[in-house]
């Protein structure tokens, strides 16, 4: 069974981890380069594949690892140290990263400086189409409502659970008579408050959620058109 | 001091069905210095994730490479299942496992025939695509296509193969054993093959790790790793698995590797079809991936190691997909096996990789 371990390094901690990885007699498998749609970063996914320890594993558990070293946050202009003088069969993948995505590799044991692949488009791995911004920004929106979901069931249910829990107080205070009259009405005030309160905040849940879906900008109208009517309430109520 | 001058090699050649460009240095006719050039054909499929949704895509995973289709398609959706944690039935996994075993038998005699044809001995060339029509006929019977067979998809098959085709598969392959290990003398024993193959391009086996070569280019050098023996999917219920390795590193070597792992293919498949389970063929998956969900697999493809890798971002489409294909890691050790050689060596030498461009300019 394969599993995979990523490790995320630094761009500076790089090199010391591949001469690590090469010192225990790890083989390279690949390397690629992503392109991070929400932030426009990239980010560079070394993998390896140590034969040796996989086969101990094998013998031990049936599974073994692949290896994955993992850089994020690049910035395309950010030199980013070539593993070539580690492994040379990285050099068809780093000048891909340099054609494709314009990633700027230094040191490259064979460097095509820009003409490895003929290609129509500059870096056309780089490029983030409206399709896909929008098809990302309706999924984050989709994941957010979901989310506000899951928040407002978690909130009903602790309601629910909290005006049982008021009510079982106000039937003992009943049954216990006179003598004991003000403390029951004191708990059945407290539900009450209780209630009110559950109430209030699946109304802000639910608020919340739906201002999640909607397009940030008109959230953001929304939200300081509700921040206006509470002033103006508050004024109603002075006055 | 010799005269020192650049040959082009390249992308059209007489040797080459695909396009790959080598710069020779050479001095008199000996290569000092091979330098590849590929991305003439460059189709950008990684890219077509952004249009096609995961299951569409796997057709177009399939079209990657002609020859290794099924390994493609296989690859794909396997790495698309561990990134949805689907476990699929066993049947499946033999079944892709036997598919896939053909296309490394159906390759290699490709491959053989290829090189006949380089070093001239066109009759037995003839003889080695007459043995590949019949892997070929297979993949037509069964799946309804030669090449592109579209059986797989994520979550399991889309049809079954009957227990009585499998036996059929069997016994083809039973018969064709005989002609295939007159073939396999003919290469090996033969002095008109033997002379054209011993002692050319050779790689010791210290150059064959430190290059990080993959499958039968890496084993002829000595190079004991075959993806096979870490026991993914059915390969796990094989009583043994050996790689098959040589150690002379040269381009006979790299024969005897491949003439040996088509036997062994047969093997496999035997035995796989004699154990296989009933437990349903899986179905076409409807999950969605989540957002940064990863899933990465490496198969043994005929030509070595193939690297398959999928990242969902929450919607049907993936957020980016990875192959990395044998060819694209030996480009080293060929640059490697072409230093010194005599220019007239150099298409056997290029062949022996056994290159598809088609996968690399994927």
């Amino acid at each position: 069974m394969q599993k995979a371990i990523y490790t995320t390094v630094g761009i500076d901690e790089l090199l010391s981890h591949v001469q690590a990885l090469k010192g225990v007699g790890a083989r390279f498998v690949q390397m690629h380069a992503e392109r991070n749609v929400d932030d426009g970063s990239y980010r560079l996914v070394y993998t390896f594949i140590n034969v040796r320890a996989a086969q101990e594993h094998i013998a031990q558990d049936g599974s073994y690892a692949i290896e994955n070293l993992v850089v994020e946050g690049i910035d395309q202009y950010q030199e980013i140290p070539s593993i070539s003088s580690y492994y040379p069969a990285v050099f068809p993948f780093e000048n891909e990263a340099h054609d494709l995505f314009g990633l700027a590799i230094t040191d490259m044991q064979i460097d095509f400086k820009g003409f490895f692949y003929q290609v129509s488009t500059a870096e056309p791995m780089s490029v983030i189409t409206p399709e896909v911004k929008a098809a990302r920004e309706k999924a984050m929106k989709v994941r957010a409502a979901a989310e506000a979901k899951a928040r407002k069931a978690a909130a009903e249910k602790a309601a629910a659970a909290a005006a049982a829990a008021g009510e079982g107080v106000a039937g003992a205070g009943d049954a216990a008579g006179a003598a004991v009259a003000r403390p029951a009405a004191a708990a059945g005030s407290d539900a009450q408050h209780d209630e009110a309160a559950a109430k209030a905040a699946l109304k802000a849940a639910e608020m919340e959620a739906k201002l999640a879906a909607m397009d940030p900008e008109k959230a953001a109208k929304v939200r300081a058109a509700l921040a206006a009517k509470v002033v103006r309430d508050k004024q109603k109520k002075e006055a | 001091m010799a005269y020192r001058s650049v040959i082009p090699f390249g992308p059209q050649h007489p040797v080459l069905p695909e396009p790959l460009h080598l710069d020779l240095v050479i001095e008199d006719d000996r290569v000092l210095e091979a330098i590849p050039q590929i991305g003439f054909v460059h189709r950008g499929l990684e890219k077509l994730t952004e249009k096609r949704d995961m299951h569409q895509f796997g057709y177009i995973a399939e079209r990657i490479c002609g020859i290794c289709a099924v390994g493609h398609s296989y690859g794909y959706a396997s790495a698309c299942e561990r990134m949805l944690g689907i476990e699929v039935p066993g049947r499946v996994q033999y079944i892709r496992t036997i598919l896939h075993e053909l296309s490394r038998i159906h390759s290699h005699l490709l491959w053989l025939g290829l090189l006949a044809d380089a070093f001239g001995f066109e009759a037995l060339f003839y003889r080695s695509w007459t043995l590949r029509e019949q892997i070929l006929k297979i993949f037509e019977s069964t799946c309804g296509g030669r090449v592109i067979l579209s059986i797989n998809e994520i979550g399991g098959l889309k049809h079954d193969i009957e227990d009585s085709e499998l036996a059929g598969i069997v016994q083809t392959l039973d018969a064709m054993r005989p002609d295939y290990e007159a073939l396999v003398h003919t290469f090996l024993d033969d002095d008109s093959c033997g002379e054209r193959l011993h002692g050319v391009g050779v790689i010791s086996k210290k150059d064959a790790l430190d290059l990080s070569m993959v499958g039968p280019f890496g084993r002829a050098s000595g190079v004991d790793y075959d993806v096979r023996m870490f026991g993914d999917g059915a390969y796990a219920d094989l009583a043994a698995f050996e790689p098959i390795v040589a150690t002379d590193g040269d381009c006979y070597a790299r024969c005897q590797v491949r003439c040996a792992e088509v036997t062994q293919a047969m093997d496999i498949i035997k035995e796989l079809v004699g154990k296989i389970p009933h437990d349903g063929i899986g179905g076409r998956t409807k999950l969605t991936p989540a957002d940064g969900a990863r899933g990465e697999v490496v198969i043994e493809q005929p030509r070595g190691e193939a690297y398959y890798y999928v990242r969902g971002n929450g919607t049907k489409n993936l957020d980016r997909f990875r192959v990395r294909t044998p060819t694209s890691q030996n480009l080293a050790g060929l640059t490697h096996a072409l230093q010194g050689v005599l220019i007239a060596n150099v298409p056997m030498i290029i062949l022996t990789i056994d290159p598809c461009i088609s996968c690399t300019e994927r």
